[in-house]
């Protein structure tokens, strides 16, 4: 019964990461480049396993297939099954030493300064053209004869609700105002414009670093 | 004959500018974005119906001179009322477009704002209330002489 057990095939599914960064000289280790799941006793043994030393410098690109993990994995474990989830190569971005919690200081108080006084006044004008454009005041001055009866050159008492609903119908649109949300658990736009955009210069930059990889491969 | 000419011709202006309308309002995902929030999606034939209404509403409103009858405090009161709803529906569009929707990540992306973006955002809405506020309280701004 024992040796039954013995030669039960090992199953490992195999979760290639998409992008990795690593140091000159390193030594590429299972768990860097991709998740496993496995038995668990072979697990810990499982993610030490060696796939590949860096050998460029920094600021290159290395691409690692998915046959070479799998083919490293071989090597240890002849017997198991592999099922492989996921990407099929992996990019190695190769970086000096880890500056990136350094440089990312904090922007100075004037630079934000700056900008909050461009966006201010720029929102404030590209408003007043837009009323300009589309001629609002002639459309104000019909709605207020409409109810008023009466016309008036600067219908105030309409205009004003105006531009305080129109601070209300944006902070409803994204609907949050410094930091306070009404409708808890739903996404405003803001945040999914900025997961587009970081998809698209996510995809984007992977394009052109394996371009690059192979270009340098040949 | 001219008469079917115009007839024709008003009739054509009338589907084109129409669709276009709706479009605007789609293409900018404002009513879609409202009817998330406030979860009601049961009601879209409700809000088709009263988005035509009001549209001829408007048409009607524009070409025929109507006024309401004189009833005292109401008159204000529904003044501010649409004065209010209006700019709702003014603020809805303007966040809506490209040029305050994308402008922000990208800027708060590029310029290592992230943190920011909160403050700025609040920043850009008080500017355009602000200058809304300034537009009308200047007639000199708009006034053609």
């Amino acid at each position: 019964m024992s040796e039954e057990l013995k030669c039960i095939k090992e199953e490992i599914f195999l979760r290639v990461k998409r992008v990795v960064k690593a140091q000159p000289n390193q030594t590429l280790l299972l768990s860097d480049l991709a998740e496993v799941i496995t038995n668990k006793e072979l697990q810990d043994q499982l993610e030490q396993v060696k796939v590949k030393e860096v050998t460029k410098k920094a600021g290159q690109s290395m691409i690692i297939t998915a046959l070479e993990i799998i083919r490293a994995i071989k090597i240890n474990f002849p017997q198991a099954g592999i099922e492989h989830l996921g990407e099929a190569d992996v990019i190695v971005d190769i970086e000096d030493t880890p500056q990136r919690n350094l440089t990312d200081n904090q922007p100075s108080k004037l630079y934000v300064f700056a900008i909050g006084v461009i966006l201010f006044f720029g929102a404030a004008m590209a408003i007043m053209n837009f009323h300009a454009d589309v001629s609002m005041v002639k459309v104000h001055q019909q709605i207020y004869k409409l109810i008023m009866g009466k016309s008036k050159e600067n219908p105030l008492l309409l205009n004003i609700p105006y531009s305080i609903g129109l601070g209300f119908g944006m902070i409803i649109f994204f609907n949050k105002i410094y930091k306070y949300k009404f409708n808890k658990d739903d996404p405003s736009p803001l945040e999914i414009e900025m997961y587009l955009y970081k998809n698209k210069v996510n995809q984007f930059s992977l394009h052109q670093k394996t371009e690059l990889a192979k270009k340098s491969d040949q | 004959m001219k008469a079917i000419l115009l007839i024709l011709i008003g009739f054509s202006e009338g589907v084109i500018v129409g669709v276009a309308l709706v479009a605007f309002l789609m293409v900018l995902d404002v009513i879609p974005r409202l009817i998330d929030l406030s979860n009601s999606e049961n009601s879209i034939f409700l809000y088709q119906k009263l988005i035509v209404l009001g549209s001829i509403f408007g048409v009607i409103t524009d070409f025929f001179n109507l006024t309401l009858p004189n009833i005292f405090f109401i008159n204000k009161l529904l003044v501010v009322l649409i004065g209010l709803i209006f700019g709702i529906f003014i603020g809805l569009v303007a966040a809506a477009l490209t040029e305050t929707l994308k402008v922000l990540p990208l800027l708060s992306k590029r310029l290592g704002l992230k943190d920011y973006m909160d403050e700025l955002l609040f920043i850009i809405i008080l500017g355009k209330v602000i200058g809304s506020l300034i537009y009308w309280l200047f007639p000199r701004l708009w006034f053609l002489g």
